[in-house]
């Protein structure tokens, strides 16, 4: 099986971009994708985007034909959409596409334009990633708010747990230029900020956000040392309500140990994860379900002072910002950038679409742990 | 401002209200989303509930003004208005739960 | 008209809305506290609907609550009238929500009625008519509202919302009709018109030439139907636009305080338009025990009353 290189990738700033379309961050983060990989536009092969909701936020389907005529080429191109999982999956599917020995070169976009509506009309676009029919009057805070209650009651997890992951993410987000906050909070911020699904706080959800991030796979080298090594993807009911657990993310279990499978590693080796934190308690799921500590011990294991592996070093959703298509890629592209500074050599990103319907799962190794 | 409910949708959420109206669960999981979707019957807090009945669970939202819910409650599914529209359309009627 | 064949109620039920108003809350918040104005209307609280209720949700909540409490065989129900003066639909009927929410069979004779408060006893007793005929073996007739009135008007004080549901069959009978009489005269007490949200009343004229002529008229044709006098019933049922009309009518038809003493929920709940009769209806029959006799008569503006007697057959909840 071939192995799939990472050898160039870019994330624009995430934030309320006022001056910036969706097609305006799209081309950013790819043509500056590909310079980083020093290859030409036309050296792209294939085009993959994950977008959520740009036919909802304005009214653009067709994305991936878009994409494509930003290239004098014009590459085949297709959007992948698993709402937030979106990036991740389109990851996959470019991996999928190398794998088969399709292409050699492909890029992978992922990009969300989410301020332009009003909030109240997001809300409505966001529902749509869980099941409008078993959950019609409920949004994604209501959702993880149950979530939540669940873990607390279950576990004993605490407010101020859920507000520390919170505190954690923001200040990691002040050594990166490209989140969309850069401000220090304290766990009484949290808890003192407006509830908005109980026991969720404003400062426990992430922001709305716009943004993208591009990343090139190739399975040539093109001077790069930072691989995909493993991945998994598994999926669970998309109505809660249909759930056998609500205090574990089954799918999140199940995409990992099969990426660590293909990885030849355990949960043991990871240095640094991005993982999913749409809201506190996602990351609390994270941790447990990604096998960095014991179920039930989220809270306390995201509380020390020092952890094995980094968590959530760019920000994570919290404090970088969660354009829904562009997180999956963005955690790559972090994940990328920094192992090229040395950073790191075995890395983790985790994308979940819903409540944990989807759930993808991407290991990266650079050098001589290849 | 969502649009309000077409008629074949609807059509086909009225012939399963019967599997479930008039049943009784109780709540197992229950919160207050203070941010609404658009087209919200109330701009008051809307509580949703996750019920477990006797043949599944259901998470659904609880009827306004009724008595407090909360996790042990048993409830009856029921129907009331689920969203609102000055749109001359059909109204969206459907399951909810309220303490019995 | 005097009912030949073994015909009345199999079952009934109820539904209020949980939230209050008080009448001192109104009175400050029109300006008029200290006027008396709920006092001389003898009204203390009304129901206000939540945001997510309609006629339709009310009357479907009645019919669960009738099922809930009388064994009633749902498929045997082939007729169902709903009376409103808040049908949520001007066009396209309530009843087959109602219906299909509550699992009714798809072999119904179904209809909306208006005819303003007396809608719902109207439907009641057109539910009668298919039993009686035998055209269905089982009917159900409900009232159900969410009266609406113009902020700072008088109505304000009594326009509530509530839903009663009748079962109507001729065996098992909780009670039986002895005998009913309609009437109806073009008299324009109170209306409203399409595209306009509150009602209008003529004021004085409301009372004397509409709903006192009227139910008194209604009352005295069944009395002398029936050769029975006031005295000869346990309990009595007036309409309730408030709680001082059906008193004044009671007395001026030779009824007394005791025979309507049920029949005054109003006085807590408002006046629930279609539903009030059938609403208080309910309450005597909850509190009548085998072999009561009732004496019923409605109003609906526009102008009609139904006089209805019936004898119980069973004990209510309370006895």
């Amino acid at each position: 099986m071939s192995t799939i290189y990472i050898v160039g990738s870019a994330v624009t700033k995430f934030g309320e971009l006022w001056d910036k379309s969706l097609r305006d961050l799209i081309q950013d983060a790819a043509f500056s994708a590909i310079k980083d990989a020093t290859l030409e536009p036309k050296d792209i092969e294939a085009i993959f985007i994950g977008n959520m909701a740009a036919n909802q936020f304005e009214g653009q389907s067709h994305l991936g034909a878009l994409v494509s005529s930003f290239f004098p080429h014009f590459p085949p191109s297709m959007r992948i959409e698993s709402a937030c999982a979106s990036g991740s999956l389109a990851m996959l599917t470019a991996e999928n596409a190398l794998l088969a020995q399709r292409y050699n070169t492909v890029l992978v976009i992922g990009a969300e334009k989410m301020t332009d509506v009003d909030a109240s009309v997001t809300t409505d676009i966001l529902a749509g990633a869980a099941d409008v029919e078993k959950e019609q009057r409920s949004t994604f805070p209501g959702l993880y708010a149950l979530l939540a209650q669940a873990h607390m009651q279950k576990f004993k997890t605490t407010s101020e747990q859920l507000a520390n992951v919170a505190v954690k993410n923001h200040h990691n987000a002040l050594a990166n230029p490209h989140a969309q906050f850069h401000k220090e909070i304290t766990v009484q911020d949290v808890i003192q900020s407006p509830m908005v699904a109980e026991p969720l706080h404003l400062l426990d959800c992430s922001p709305i956000s716009d943004g993208a991030s591009a990343v090139v796979l190739s399975t040539k080298k093109h001077h790069s040392n930072i691989i995909i090594a493993g991945t998994g993807h598994a999926q669970d009911t998309l109505a809660l309500a249909d759930r056998k657990s609500l205090t574990e993310f089954a799918s999140t279990q199940k995409a990992a140990t099969q990426a660590y499978a293909q990885a030849n590693i355990s949960a043991a080796d990871i240095e640094a994860a991005e993982m999913h934190d749409c809201f506190t308690i996602a990351e609390i799921f994270a941790v447990e379900d990604l096998g960095f500590c014991k179920k039930g011990k989220g809270g306390q294991y995201i509380q020390q002072t020092q952890t094995r592996q980094e968590l959530n070093p760019s920000g994570g959703l919290k404090a970088c910002g969660h354009p829904v298509g562009a997180t999956g890629v963005k955690q790559i592209a972090y994940l990328h950038q920094q192992m090229k500074l040395g950073r790191w050599n075995v890395t983790l990103a985790h994308n979940i679409g819903g409540s944990g319907a989807t759930a993808v799962v991407h290991i990266l190794k650079q050098g001589k742990n290849l | 401002m969502k649009h309000a409910i077409s008629p074949p949708r609807y059509y086909r959420n009225s012939i399963k209200w019967i599997q479930w109206i008039g049943k009784t669960g109780k709540v197992i999981g229950i919160t207050t989303q203070q941010v609404q979707q658009s087209n919200s019957t109330s701009h008051l807090p809307l509580q949703i509930a996750l019920v477990e009945f006797e043949q599944a669970q259901l998470l659904l939202p609880i009827a306004l003004g009724g008595p407090q819910i909360t996790i042990g409650t048993k409830v009856i599914c029921t129907l009331r208005k689920l969203s609102s529209t000055t749109e001359n359309a059909v109204i969206e009627y459907g399951l909810v739960c309220r303490s019995c | 008209m005097l009912f030949s064949q073994e015909i009345g109620i199999v079952g009934y039920g109820t539904y209020l809305p949980p939230k209050r108003i008080f009448a001192e809350e109104i009175e400050k918040k029109q300006g008029k506290a200290d006027q008396g104005i709920a006092k001389s209307l003898g009204i203390i609280s009304k129901t206000v609907p939540g945001e997510d209720e309609d006629a339709i949700t009310l009357a479907i909540e009645a019919g669960l609550d009738c099922f809930a409490h009388f064994p009633i065989q749902k498929q045997d129900i082939s007729a169902l009238f709903v009376g409103s003066e808040s049908h949520p639909y001007a066009v396209k009927p309530s009843g087959t929500v109602i219906a299909s929410a509550l699992g009714l069979p798809e072999t119904l004779a179904m209809a909306d009625f208006q005819f303003a408060c007396k809608a719902g006893v109207q439907a009641m007793l057109a539910a009668t008519a298919y039993v009686g005929s035998g055209m269905a073996k089982l009917g159900m007739g409900i009232g159900s509202d969410t009266a609406q009135a113009k902020p700072g008007n008088i109505l304000e004080f009594t326009a509530a919302a509530g839903a009663a549901c009748f079962i109507i069959g001729t065996t098992n009978l909780i009670a039986r009709f002895q005998g009913a009489v309609s009437i109806a005269t073009d008299t324009p007490d109170f209306w409203r018109r399409p595209g306009y949200e509150f009602p209008e009343h003529a004021g004085r004229f409301t009372a004397e030439p509409a709903y006192f002529a009227h139910v008194k008229k209604s009352s005295t044709l069944l009395l002398n139907e029936l050769h029975k006098k006031p005295s000869d019933f346990t309990y009595c049922v007036f309409h309730t636009p408030n709680a001082k009309f059906p008193k004044a009518v009671a007395k001026q038809l030779g009824f007394t305080k005791e025979q309507l003493q049920h029949s005054l929920v109003v006085e807590k709940i408002g006046n629930t338009y279609a539903a009030a009769t059938l609403l208080a209806l309910t309450n005597v029959l909850d509190h009548a025990k085998k072999g009561d006799t009732i004496f019923v008569a409605s109003y609906g503006s526009g102008a009609g009353s139904d006089a209805l007697a019936l004898e119980v057959l069973s004990n209510g909840k309370y006895t």
